[in-house]
């Protein structure tokens, strides 16, 4: 082996280690986010079209009237159960022990929305709004109660992760995944509230 | 013959309102996902850049 075979070999560098721009779970979560996000798109646009095309007034004159104020409310709800696991995001970073507290109040916030929603479920149904009543009624059950079934999935996620947080094994991985989901149910809510119930 | 015609979704864009529906829907359902993944390439950028 010549001097000059030896200087290449050991100046030839060692391939950089991979780094990891973003947790593997968020990245898939995100691709998640991403197709339901076109679900909803779908769902929002085909509410928009059928609403546009009709002759009738719209809600028809026979179906009653969503509760738009409540609803409101109940929304203010769902977006502070979003602030307070932002706040848990940042206890989190500083010490995991902290985020028990505001990720806690997420999770409450959260269920307490679905309950809510679920009662004025019940109050519509019990006033003539179902499935079959009207387009009105079919796109109002069909778009909420597709949110519904995501948020009750992602308050088992967010439940999943205090439990785990309170036995000392909830991973930055994890939670920020179980996050982003959140973040997506909340964040998604306003403009189907503007859509359907505005 | 009527109902024929109104249960073409095309038939039904005649209304003005319902033309701009289909084209608001259109626009926003072909920029969804146009920025849904350019956001996420640019933020994969930007952190890539930081590090």
């Amino acid at each position: 082996m010549t001097p000059a075979s030896v200087v290449s070999l050991d100046s030839r560098r060692e391939p950089a280690p991979n780094r990891q721009l973003i947790p593997s779970g968020v990245l898939g979560m995100l691709m998640f986010v991403f197709t339901e996000s076109m679900l909803f798109a779908g769902l929002i646009s085909a509410h928009w079209v059928v609403r546009a095309g009709t002759s009738l007034p719209w809600p028809p004159p026979d179906q009653p009237r969503l509760p738009q104020i409540a609803t409101l409310l109940n929304s203010a709800v769902l977006l502070f159960s979003g602030g307070a696991l932002l706040i848990a995001h940042l206890a989190f970073r500083r010490r995991t022990a902290e985020a028990r507290t505001p990720l806690l109040v997420a999770v409450g916030c959260g269920a307490f929305f679905v309950l809510f929603q679920g009662r004025e479920w019940v109050a519509l149904i019990a006033r003539g709004l179902t499935l079959t009543s009207s387009p009105y009624g079919s796109f109002f059950y069909l778009i909420v109660g597709t949110h519904a079934l995501h948020a009750l999935g992602a308050i088992v996620a967010l439940a999943w992760s205090l439990t785990r947080l309170r036995a000392g094994r909830l991973t930055a991985n994890q939670f920020y995944t179980v996050e982003t989901f959140w973040y997506f149910v909340v964040l998604v809510w306003p403009l189907i509230y503007v859509r359907v119930y505005l | 013959m009527k109902h024929i015609i109104w249960a073409c979704a095309v038939c039904v864009g005649a209304f003005d309102k319902n033309r701009v529906a289909f084209l608001a829907t259109t626009m926003f359902m072909t920029a969804l996902p146009l920025s849904l993944l350019g956001g996420l390439a640019v933020w994969l950028k930007r952190r890539s850049n930081r590090s």
